[in-house]
């Protein structure tokens, strides 16, 4: 018999979750999770709140997921719906943040110039990305960071998958035209 | 590969260069969790940092959001019957509006909740009296004389989808699947998580207008609004490769072999019944494997000859109205006009690199005049008329209408900037005026 992995070892469990397998669960996906809700609000500490919702969420419902192969999109769909609860919450109060600060540029320890160039295209590249509008924002982070199929970004975000397919070409059009007038094009 | 697509294939590398250089899943954030979750284990209630301040602040938003909504429904006629009218979404509600085109500063909110894997998928009857829509995992009907709802299908344990009229009104047909393990409908729709993580379809099934003899017509998936014959005795749908025809008086099923019409096709799908001719436009492909994500970055994906082709069932010939080579992706269905003479195409992008070019195609039911009218997210033809509307895919904020006329297409654009603001259409569906 094949050996399970983490995620059917994790499901096949039990139907709560201990403490440690809390702990594998955060190894596993608590990166994605953080990412993906940083990238939504653009703000670490509201990101680290959603981080927690999230895990106490799936703590709580563990039961309900039976699938092995889904573990990792059910986590990012209850992420995804948090986030949408934060970014309508605080665009209501004018509580977004609008600063870009966290658009570092980490320097390499030997950088060359082709490092320093790719550095800076790197950084314009998320500047353009970050500012999509939130549906294509979400969108395109599922779809080339997390590297998810359309139908599974269509899973999470509760949309027809051809709404998933026009939002990624939209949001192609605008990153074009955005690297065009930075040249990168 | 093509610059552009350098470029965004290194989103992954940029994003953990730039944003995410110091974004660590620290050991005091799982221990914060950890210890959450224990203390909601215990049934005890957790004091959460920020969630929780900004909940105490939601009271006062719902209050005002409430105070806004009452005084639009105020402000907005409360009845607009006896004329034709665009139904449509926007991004910022789940609720529809009726507009009007002749009208379009004042729409009419419709209170009805449409959830947002439904919102290219509502439909008004034919008579324009009855609206079905999707809602939390089942459909429903919302009667405009009475302003009641009712929940058409009311099935816990089952997901229903694109609803299609039947052409006297009284039938529906939908797709429709049980949930699968772990996928939940919400009891509570605003605060409980929303669940369904398996296909965008299901069988093909049947319900009455009245909510009565709610019928699997056979295990399979679908993944199109099955389509009606114009007698409204068949219907067809796209069952995992095929078309398949469902006699409803003799509850049979025929399933189309492309090679009885001429047509060298592995894949078909996304029939659509001609409005007054035993013909279907139909969606075939020479291959049907999905490319891998690998193969679409790479370029080395097969780009297999695909397209629409009319079937004529009772000559059993086939006509190519629209053909290329991409990588293999299935696509919707061509739209009638209400004469049957004319077909529109909407092409969308499927992968996001190799496709066709995006595409409002209009072209006659012989095949010739084909002309492309713009680039369409969603379009759908005026009932009983000669208009084809269409939200427009780089806006999302227009609907452009377009009229038949002795010089070509006349455009009518329906601009939405300023009742969305910052929000962006999501789907729409004609009204014709209610026949009693």
């Amino acid at each position: 018999m094949a050996e399970l992995t983490k995620e059917e070892n994790l499901v096949a469990h039990s139907d709560r979750l201990t403490e440690v397998d809390l702990e594998n669960l955060m190894n596993l996906y608590g990166s994605s999770v953080l990412k993906f809700a940083f990238a939504y609000l653009k703000d670490k500490s509201i990101a680290e709140d959603v981080f927690q919702e999230v895990f106490i969420r799936v703590f709580q419902s563990w039961g309900t997921i039976r699938d092995p192969n889904k573990v990792k999109t059910w986590i990012l769909k209850i992420t995804a719906n948090l986030c949408r609860d934060q970014f309508r919450m605080r665009s209501r109060q004018n509580l977004l943040t609008t600063s870009e600060d966290f658009l570092v540029q980490i320097p390499g320890t030997q950088d060359t110039s082709h490092e320093v160039i790719q550095r800076e295209q790197d950084r314009l590249l998320m500047k353009a990305v970050l500012a999509l509008d939130i549906m294509l924002r979400e969108t395109v982070m599922l779809y080339f960071y997390e590297e998810l199929n359309t139908k599974e970004i269509a899973s999470i975000l509760n949309i027809s998958p051809i709404t998933v397919r026009v939002r990624l070409y939209r949001a192609r059009k605008i990153l074009k035209r955005w690297l065009e007038k930075e040249g990168i094009l | 590969m093509k610059a552009l697509d350098k470029q965004l294939s290194r989103i992954k590398d940029a994003a953990d260069n730039t944003i995410f250089a110091n974004l660590p899943v620290t050991a005091e954030l799982r221990n914060r969790v950890k210890r959450y979750a224990t203390q909601a284990q215990f049934n005890t209630t957790p004091v959460r940092k920020s969630l929780t301040r900004v909940w105490t602040k939601r009271v006062a938003g719902a209050v005002a959001g409430l105070i806004a909504a009452l005084l639009v429904i105020n402000f907005w006629p409360v009845q607009i019957q006896n004329a034709t009218a665009l139904t449509f979404k926007s991004n910022n509600s789940s609720d529809l509006f009726v507009l009007k085109i002749t009208d379009n500063e004042k729409p009419l909110p419709l209170k009805v909740e449409v959830d947002s894997a439904n919102q290219l998928y509502y439909r008004w009857s034919p008579n324009g009296r009855f609206l079905v829509y999707g809602n939390n995992g089942d459909l429903y009907i919302y009667d405009s004389n009475t302003e009641e709802i009712r929940n058409l299908t009311n099935t816990p344990d089952r997901w229903e989808l694109m609803p299609s009229w039947s052409p006297d009104g009284d039938y529906l047909m939908f797709t429709s699947r049980p949930l699968e393990p772990g996928e939940n409908k919400p009891s509570n729709p605003g605060t409980d998580p929303w669940v369904m993580q398996g296909a965008f379809g299901g069988s093909p099934t049947l319900i009455g207008r009245d909510g009565s003899g709610y019928t699997v017509l056979e295990e399979g998936l679908v993944t199109n609004p099955p389509t009606w014959s114009s007698d409204g005795k068949t219907i067809a749908y796209g069952l995992e490769g095929s078309i398949h025809l469902f006699n409803l008086d003799e509850r049979k099923v025929t399933v189309i072999n492309p090679a009885d019409y001429g047509l060298e096709a592995e894949y078909l799908s996304a029939p659509s019944w001609s409005p007054v001719r035993n013909e279907l436009a139909i969606f075939f492909s020479t291959d049907d494997r999905e490319p891998t994500r690998e193969e679409l970055m790479t370029g080395i994906a097969p780009t297999p000859e695909q397209g629409y082709a009319l079937l004529d069932l009772d000559k059993k010939s086939s006509l190519i109205l629209y053909q290329y080579k991409a990588p293999f992706a299935s696509r919707p269905p061509a739209l009638w006009n209400s004469a049957g003479n004319i077909l529109a195409l909407v092409i969308l992008p499927v992968h996001i690199i190799h496709d066709p070019p995006t595409a409002l195609l209009v072209v006659d039911r012989d095949g010739n005049n084909r002309q492309k009218l713009g680039e369409a997210y969603q379009a759908a033809w005026e009932p009983d008329g000669s208009r084809l509307a269409y939200i427009d895919l780089n806006t999302q904020r227009s609907i452009v209408v377009l009229s038949p006329s002795d010089k070509g297409w006349e455009r009518q654009t329906v601009d939405f900037k300023e009742i969305l603001q910052q929000n962006f259409l999501e789907g729409f569906a004609w009204r014709t005026a209610v026949k009693e």
